[in-house]
């Protein structure tokens, strides 16, 4: 099922987004931020839509693309990943186009996504890594529930140094009682 | 093809795989049916419908369609038990629009007729969440009783719910449809 929130729609990415995900992943900005270990070159719309059909097709990933409720235009992607059903556990990302930051987007998404996640699929715990220098990122978590659990000092290398990322977490608990 | 009064009941194939994708996507539809999924893309959606075209004995998908073709749903035997002839049948209806119209019992009753008169079956069930009022209101309508309570058995909207397994059994149902009329 899609999720749906008061201004968004996340629905299943699709092979036809590779287009709008290359533009958004190739943004300087974007990537500083990103702090994705796996990239580092620039990627063509190819390369993106053979990314899409791999991940679609794996098993325990979900993968998002976050859509306007009006228009259906494209804004970011949302990704679950490392579903652990024993544990209850799940990875969340997200990247938005630089043109939808600032606008309570992320939040809204990383919210329903949350929703959907502890009431629906009855997921305990949800758990992400962020780059220590992406505080707008940080904040947007933190408004949802999610708090620090700890630093990964110098998992990777970026602007000709070595940097850190946060590991945060949130509890279906602490989810629901924000709501209270 | 099944006929209904208001529906007829098609083999379920690729051919309908946009209203599936949109049905099996939409919220509230998903809501009450008791299955939990992530956002379903174009691919996966046509993979489960090609894979209608390869039915086996035991289990069988039709979609709905109103008697001006219309799709509107899909229901089936998700069971199908030869041996100790039993059935358990599956049933959603997909155009939010059309509920509380009566399309869904209709489809039912067409499924549960055909189950009893072509499959030759001794009884029909089938399970719902304890908080789906408009379904239970519609197996209810139909004949069907609840044979058993699997208490707090289903996680819904952050809370647990009951499942309930629901029956009807060949003497009942011909008992019944002795005293309503037959689709034609």
């Amino acid at each position: 099922m899609n999720i749906e929130t008061k201004r968004l729609v996340l629905r299943a990415l699709e092979p036809e987004d590779a287009e709008f995900l290359a533009g958004v992943v190739n943004d300087p900005e974007v990537r500083d931020l990103l702090g994705a270990y796996e990239l580092v070159f620039p990627v063509g719309p190819k390369a993106e839509a053979k990314w899409i059909a791999s991940v679609s097709a794996r098993e325990g990933e979900a993968h998002m693309t976050v859509t306007l409720r009006r228009g259906g235009r494209p804004i970011g992607i949302l990704s679950v990943k490392d579903m652990d059903d024993r544990n209850a556990s799940a990875h969340l990302s997200i990247v938005l186009e630089r043109p939808s930051w600032d606008q309570g987007f992320g939040t809204e998404a990383v919210a329903g996504v949350l929703d959907f996640l502890f009431n629906r699929m009855n997921v305990h715990r949800v758990w992400l890594r962020v780059n220590e220098r992406n505080v707008r990122a940080i904040r947007c978590y933190e408004k949802c529930g999610f708090s620090r659990d700890g630093i990964l000092r110098e998992d990777h290398f970026e602007r000709g140094c070595w940097a850190s990322s946060i590991i945060m977490s949130v509890l279906a608990d602490e989810f629901r009682g924000r709501g209270r | 093809m099944i006929r209904g009064k208001k529906v007829n009941l098609v083999a379920a194939g690729p051919e309908y795989v946009e209203f599936y994708k949109k049905w099996i996507n939409d919220p509230v539809v998903v809501d009450m049916l008791g299955v939990r999924n992530y956002p379903i893309s174009a691919e996966r959606e046509r993979e489960w419908a090609e894979r209608q075209l390869e039915p086996t004995d035991d289990r069988r998908q039709f979609t709905i369609l109103t008697k001006r073709g219309r799709p509107i749903g899909n229901c089936g035997f998700n069971v199908i038990d030869y041996q100790n002839r039993f059935a358990v049948l599956g049933i959603m209806i997909g155009e939010r629009e059309l509920w509380d119209k009566g399309y869904g019992t209709d489809a039912l009753e067409a499924l549960v007729r055909f189950g009893f008169e072509t499959l030759g079956l001794h009884k029909v069930c089938l399970t719902v969440d304890s908080v789906n009022a408009r379904a239970l209101a519609c197996y209810k309508k139909c004949g069907f009783v609840v044979e058993a309570v699997l208490r707090e058995h289903r996680f819904h909207r952050g809370k647990y719910c009951d499942e309930l397994w629901m029956g009807i059994l060949e003497d009942e149902w011909r008992a019944r449809a002795r005293s309503a009329p037959r689709a034609r």
